[in-house]
C-alpha cells in the first residue's frame, strides 16, 4: 500500500497541481485578507478574525471542487488508461490499491490546503499580530474535514462512473448542487413559509458543504445571529459543544460512508 | 508449470474462450497463436490473475489461480500488448515502483533494476521520462517491468509489435535467453519468430485450440512438404493431368502467363518433387522456363488451420 500511497503523492508533485493549488489558494486568500479594509478607506493585511470571515466562502467553494475532481479522476483515469487493471495483476490486494489511492489523494489534498493555509497564517500572524489565530485554525480544520468528505465522495464517483469524463461531469454536477443548489433550495424553503429549525438542520447534515459552513461560523462567533435557523436549531437544542461535535460528526460520516460504499463497489468493480 | 483444463472464460454474454487445455512444461517457451479476436490475449489475462476464468481450472507452478491468486502473481511476469505505463515517471522510478508492488525487497531491488536495464538495453534511457520514449523503448520498458521480479513465468503478450528490425531482432534474443531458466508464452502475428524462438506452439481461433505440437512436429508434420512454382507451355489440360498424377501432389493451380501457364504444385510429405516435374515436361516435349520449390511455412499452417475453421 506505501507503495501507491507514495506514488500518489509524488504525481501531485510531479503534475504541479500540489504547487499550483498551494499557490492559487495563498494568493486568493492573501488577497482576500489585504482588501478587506478596502471599504474603510485603508489597505493592508486584516487581522485573523476578519481574515477568517471574508475567507470562509473562499474555502467553502474551493475545497470541494478541488477535492470532488482529484477523488473523481483518480481510479476513473487509471481504468481509462488500463494501468488500474496492470496494478490489480500485482500481488498487491485491492484493499491496499484502494486504501493507498484514497489517503494518497488525500494527503496530497491535506498537504496543499494546509500549506496554503499556513503560509497565509504565516504572513498575516506577521502582518497583523496573533489575535484571533484560534478562529483562523478552526479554518483549518473545518477545511480539512470539508476536504477529506468531498475527496470521499469524489472517489465513490470515480469507482461508479464508467468514464473519467462521465466522473468529471458527474463530480461537477455534485460540486454545483451541494454550493449553491442545496443553499438555494433551503432559502426557497423557508421564503415559501417552510421553517421547521429542525427540518433545516437536518438539511444542513445532508450537504457537507452546509455542516463545514456552519461549523466554522458555530466556532468563530457563538451570537445566534449569524448562524440562521438551523444554527440556533442545533446551538438550543445541543449546545454549542453538541452542536459542533454533531457537525464534525456528520463531516467523518460524509467521509467514511462514500469510502466505504466506492471500497465494496470497487472489490467487484471488473477491471479488464 | 501450467496445467489448463476445460477453461471458459464470458463476458456479458459472449464467450471469448471455450473449453481449451493444454499444458506447458517448466523451461518451454510456447508460442501462442491465433487471429485477432481469437481469445489469446483473454487466455493469457487468466493466467495473469487479470480476471479469474468463468469455469474450468486453470494452475501455475501447481497453484491455483483462483484459490492461490497472489501466490501466482509473485511467480508470474506479464507483458501486455499496450504497456500501459504512467507517463509522468522516469524509467527507473517507474521500474522501482513495480518492483515494490510486486514484493521485491528493498536490497534486492537495486540488483534487479540492474540487470533488467541490461537486459533490455536501457541503461541509457533510464533518467528520461516514460511519456517521452518512443514506442519501441516503452516496449522494452513494459518487458523489463515485466522480469523485474526474476518470474518463473513470463506471458508476452506481442512483445515485438511497434519495434524497428534491430529492436526485434534484441527481444527475440532477450525471450530465447530467458529460455533457458524460465517458462516462457509468447504471443505474436510475426511468425517466423516463433519458428525461431519457441519449442511449441498452440493456435487458438474463435476461443478454442485449433492445433497444439511441437514445433518439431509442427515441422514434420503440418509444415512438411511444399510447393513447386513451374511455368510450362503445353496443352493446358494434359499438363495439369500429368502433374496432378505425381505422387504425393494434393492441388495444381493453373495462371496464364503469355504463351506459358504458371502453375502452383502443392504436395505433402518430404520428396522434392522439381526432378520428377522436369521429366514430365521432357517426356511430352513442353517447354519448361521455370521450376522452384518453396518451403512450407507455419504462416501456411497457420493460414490453412484458421481458414479451414472459417
Amino acid at each position: 500500500m506505501t507503495a501507491i500511497l507514495a506514488r500518489e503523492i509524488g504525481e501531485s508533485l510531479r503534475s504541479r497541481w500540489f504547487l499550483l493549488v498551494t499557490g492559487v489558494f495563498c494568493t486568493l486568500a492573501l488577497g482576500v485578507s489585504y482588501l478587506s479594509w478596502s471599504g474603510a478607506d485603508a489597505l493592508g493585511f486584516a487581522g485573523f478574525s476578519r481574515t477568517v470571515a471574508s475567507l470562509l466562502n473562499l474555502m467553502l467553494l474551493f475545497v470541494p471542487l478541488l477535492a470532488l475532481l482529484v477523488g473523481a479522476l483518480g481510479i476513473s483515469g487509471e481504468r481509462e488508461d488500463g494501468t488500474l487493471g496492470y496494478v490489480l495483476a500485482q500481488p498487491i490486494g485491492r484493499g491496499a490499491v484502494y486504501l493507498g489511492k484514497l489517503l494518497g489523494q488525500g494527503a496530497s489534498l491535506g498537504g496543499a490546503v494546509a500549506l496554503g493555509l499556513g503560509l497565509v497564517g504565516l504572513v498575516i500572524g506577521r502582518q497583523a499580530g496573533a489575535e484571533g489565530a484560534g478562529a483562523f485554525a478552526v479554518l483549518a480544520v473545518d477545511a480539512l474535514l470539508l476536504g477529506a468528505a468531498s475527496l470521499a465522495i469524489g472517489v465513490f464517483v470515480s469507482v461508479c462512473a464508467g468514464s473519467r469524463l462521465a466522473a468529471l461531469v458527474f463530480a461537477l454536477v455534485l460540486w454545483v448542487l451541494f454550493a449553491f443548489v442545496l443553499d438555494f433550495v433551503t432559502v426557497g424553503l423557508v421564503i415559501a413559509g417552510w421553517t421547521n429549525p429542525g427540518g433545516l438542520f437536518l438539511a444542513s447534515l445532508a450537504n457537507p458543504v452546509a455542516c463545514a459552513k456552519v461549523l466554522c461560523l458555530l466556532a468563530l462567533n457563538s451570537k445566534l445571529e449569524v448562524l440562521g435557523p438551523a444554527g440556533i436549531h442545533a446551538v438550543k437544542t445541543f449546545g454549542s459543544a453538541g452542536a459542533a461535535a454533531l457537525l464534525a460528526g456528520a463531516l467523518c460520516a460524509w467521509t467514511v460512508l462514500p469510502a466505504w460504499i466506492g471500497w465494496r463497489r470497487f472489490r467487484r468493480m471488473d477491471v479488464r | 508449470m501450467i496445467a489448463v483444463e476445460h477453461l471458459v472464460k464470458r463476458f456479458a454474454g459472449v464467450t471469448a474462450v471455450n473449453d481449451i487445455s493444454f499444458t506447458v512444461e517448466k523451461g518451454e517457451i510456447l508460442g501462442f497463436l491465433g487471429p485477432n479476436g481469437a481469445g489469446k490475449t483473454t487466455t493469457m489475462r487468466v493466467l495473469a490473475c487479470f480476471f479469474p476464468p468463468s469455469s474450468g481450472r486453470v494452475s501455475v507452478g501447481g497453484l491455483d489461480v483462483i484459490h492461490h491468486s497472489m501466490d501466482v502473481r509473485r511467480i508470474v511476469g506479464y507483458m501486455p500488448e499496450s504497456v500501459p505505463l504512467y507517463p509522468d515517471m522516469r524509467v527507473d522510478e517507474y521500474l522501482r515502483y513495480r518492483a515494490r508492488l510486486k514484493g521485491v525487497t528493498w536490497k534486492d531491488q537495486k540488483r534487479r533494476i540492474d540487470e533488467v536495464l541490461s537486459r533490455c538495453d536501457l541503461h541509457d534511457v533510464r533518467r528520461r521520462i516514460v511519456g517521452q520514449l518512443s514506442k519501441g523503448f516503452r516496449q522494452r520498458v513494459g518487458l523489463a517491468e515485466s522480469m523485474v521480479n526474476d518470474p518463473a513465468l513470463l506471458i508476452l503478450d506481442e512483445p515485438t509489435i511497434g519495434l524497428d528490425p534491430n529492436q526485434i531482432r534484441h527481444v527475440r534474443d532477450v525471450v530465447k535467453d530467458l529460455g533457458h531458466d524460465h517458462t516462457v508464452i509468447l504471443s505474436t502475428h510475426i511468425l517466423p519468430e516463433v519458428e525461431m524462438t519457441c519449442s511449441r506452439v498452440v493456435v487458438i481461433h474463435r476461443g478454442r485450440i485449433a492445433a497444439a505440437d511441437s514445433m518439431e512436429n509442427f515441422r514434420r508434420g503440418a509444415m512438411a512438404g511444399g510447393r513447386i512454382r513451374a511455368e510450362i507451355r503445353g496443352p493446358a489440360g494434359a499438363v495439369r493431368e500429368a502433374l496432378a498424377a505425381l505422387p504425393d501432389v494434393s492441388a495444381v493451380r493453373a495462371e496464364p502467363n503469355g504463351d506459358y501457364q504458371s502453375y502452383v504444385i502443392e504436395y505433402k510429405g518430404g520428396q522434392d518433387l522439381r526432378e520428377p516435374v522436369f521429366a514430365a515436361a521432357a517426356r511430352n516435349q513442353w517447354g519448361l522456363r521455370e521450376l522452384r520449390f518453396e518451403k512450407k511455412t507455419l504462416e501456411d499452417v497457420f493460414v490453412s488451420i484458421t481458414a479451414r475453421e472459417e
